[in-house]
């Protein structure tokens, strides 16, 4: 976080200083052009997150007592009661709009209190006049009722909240009616994303939600994606991850714990180490295409748009970086690539020892160049990724017995090779570094 | 101007709030006040899907339609159910159709499944549960269960219909309220 490097900039001003490398004044003009570092910041996050907590607390009490069963009022009685926590949630609501609007704490927990109460409304009323269970269409008319919450009060609790719910309600609707209204609903709260990041890109608030929306989309794109045919998974993901990475990469160079940093770079190697076993490849095709109830026409092309739009945004940000920062990235950036020369050799060709000869090359030239990245620019952490990324693929592979003892040996002659030619390169490599040293 | 504008839409959504429930309870009000009441029989249950949380859940008699003619309908179709009375004064489904009938009351249902080639079609009627307390809920289960398997006792609900709407009104078991029938038989456990 920005707080940190400012800090840690003003602790190395007097080594500096005193190594003759910037003069006093020259320290001094760096203090004045960054100004005091805002500890306050780190309270107005507590005092935040308190408030937030504190109300989700408070909403969830409200509704687990509500779900008490008080049938013992009468139906008014009880009808009346069902609104209370409703009003209640819109009065405080209101009041925070006209006499606290410029706290974020309390923007955020009136919005989280009525976002909670809306819910708990519904359902009492469902069980005042036992109405059938609906989990789907309950779900929704909460998110609806919820959404201009995000807007009026600014409230990224609440969007996140809504973000979780979409993701259940589709999980809910996919198996009984489909559930392609998924991406729209999930794009309605897009722009106050955009909104929070425009803000303060590296700020606790963009953090979360780059967080809290990459895991939603993570999870609701295998659960809306209508596999048409059976195995555009692997598309989808290798270019949703690969977005992630480069993104990361573009908006938040040298952010390592950034979540997109981490989705994409652990996703890509995940997915790439679950794609290097024969399993994974036994259903894919057209001939594994499933019929009747609930395939959804609409859902499947909204797949084959998603498909294509997240490729082509994949293949964009790819390019920007190669043009920006040279071909360190290609590795990485071209995960969706390989996915798609084996996508495509076992649904055309019905080929599917290429495309795991295809993908443990892709893990051993990924560990390697990560590997061999690190070592040059002395970076223990991307060292340790190389080598981490190699160790799984050569376990995984020794322990796959899925594949013939044939196919496994030429494997593993291909790992060892890839290790001698990395070795040679390496030490010839730094055999040049010495002689032209001085 | 921009307080004004968010305080302008913030009263648009604190309305629609207040709107959607609002007609939640409304429609089943009138339904409650003004439909004509209906007995539906309750078929005997497994014991252990009986019970699911807080509520009774039931499963009525009168959700299969024999005698379909009409076009294959899909799952999840809405259709309307014209009801009668049979001897016993319980409710029958005397037809089924795409459109609300003209005349007689029916209620709004949706196709569960179809038998294939017996014209068959297993509804989903607009009630499905009875919520209670989580206290007399599992001696409710008991009463309800036992009703059914000894043969003896029928369990029903009432069931209030007016214009395709049906709101459930009552659990009755031996011709009781279900609290009554539980405060008489404080046995049961």
């Amino acid at each position: 976080m920005r707080l940190n490097r400012v800090q840690w900039l003003y602790d190395e001003l007097p080594v500096l200083v005193r190594a003759g490398v910037l003069s006093e004044d020259a320290a001094r003009r760096i203090r004045q052009h960054y100004g005091p570092v805002a500890q306050v910041a780190f309270s107005k996050i507590a005092v935040l997150l308190c408030g937030v907590f504190a109300a989700l607390l408070i909403g969830l009490g409200i509704i687990l007592l509500l779900a008490h069963n008080w049938d013992g009022l009468s139906r008014p009685l009880r009808t009346a009661l069902a609104f209370a926590p409703l009003a209640a949630g819109q009065l405080l609501a209101a009041w925070t709009l006209w006499k606290r609007d410029d706290s974020a704490a309390w923007r955020e927990g009136s919005g989280t209190f009525l976002a909670l109460s809306i819910g708990a409304c519904i359902a009492l009323i469902g069980q005042t006049y036992h109405i059938p269970g609906n989990l789907s269409s309950f779900l929704l008319t909460w998110l609806l009722l919820g959404l201009p919450l995000v807007y009026v009060l600014r409230s990224t609790t609440v969007a996140l909240l809504y973000a979780m719910g979409v993701t259940a309600w589709a999980a809910e609707s996919q198996w009984q009616t489909g559930a392609p209204a998924y991406w729209p609903l999930m794009l309605l709260v897009l722009p106050h994303v955009i909104w929070v990041h425009s803000l303060d890109a590296r700020g606790a608030r963009a953090f979360l939600t780059a967080w809290g929306f990459s895991i939603c989309l993570c999870v609701g794109l295998g659960i809306v994606l209508e596999g048409t045919p059976p195995g555009t998974w692997i598309l989808a993901y290798s270019a949703l991850l690969t977005v992630f990475l480069l993104a990361g990469r573009i908006w938040y160079p040298g952010a390592l714990r950034h979540p997109f940093t981490w989705l994409g770079s652990l996703g890509t190697v995940g997915l790439a180490l679950l794609l290097t076993f024969d399993d994974t490849w036994r259903d894919i095709g057209y001939a594994h295409h499933h019929r009747g109830d609930p395939f959804q026409p609409w859902g499947a092309v909204e797949g084959y748009i998603v498909v294509a739009l997240l490729l082509i945004l994949a293949t964009i940000l790819l390019l920007h970086l190669l043009r920006k920062d040279g071909f360190g990235v290609l590795p990485w950036g071209a995960a969706p690539a390989v996915a798609l020369i084996g996508f495509a050799l076992v649904l055309y060709a019905e080929q599917r020892e290429v495309p795991l000869i295809l993908y443990n090359l892709y893990l051993l030239i990924l560990g390697i160049l990560t590997f061999g990245d690190g070592i040059r620019k002395a970076r223990l952490g991307r060292t340790n990724a190389g080598m981490a990324i190699l160790s799984v693929l050569v376990v995984a592979r020794f322990f796959d017995s899925d594949l013939s003892f044939s196919l496994r040996g030429i494997l593993f002659i291909l790992l060892g090779t890839g290790f001698l030619a990395a070795n040679v390169l390496l030490a010839r490599r730094y055999r040049s570094q010495e002689e032209e040293a001085p | 101007m921009k307080k004004t504008a968010l305080g302008i839409a913030f009263v648009i959504v604190v309305c629609a709030q207040l709107a959607v429930p609002a007609y939640m309870i409304h429609e089943r009000e009138v339904t409650l006040r003004e439909g004509r009441a209906y007995r539906f029989e309750c078929a005997p249950v497994d014991p252990y899907d009986a019970f699911r949380g807080r509520y009774v859940a039931l499963a009525v008699t009168e959700r299969q339609f024999a005698g379909w003619s009409g076009s294959p309908l899909e799952r999840g179709r809405r259709v309307y159910a014209l009801l009668s009375e049979d001897e016993a004064g319980f409710a029958d489904i005397v037809s089924l159709s795409l459109q609300p009938p003209a005349q007689g009351d029916y209620i709004r249902a949706t196709v569960q499944w179809v038998v294939s080639g017996k014209g068959a079609i297993n509804l989903r009627l607009p009630f499905d549960r009875y919520y209670m307390d989580e206290n007399l809920a599992p001696q409710a289960e008991r009463a309800y269960r036992q009703g059914n398997r000894a043969g003896e006792n029928k369990a029903y609900i009432t069931v209030r219909v007016r214009n395709g709407a049906a709101v459930l009104e009552e659990l009755y078991i031996e011709d009781l309220p279900i609290r009554d029938y539980l405060s008489r038989h404080p046995d049961i456990g």
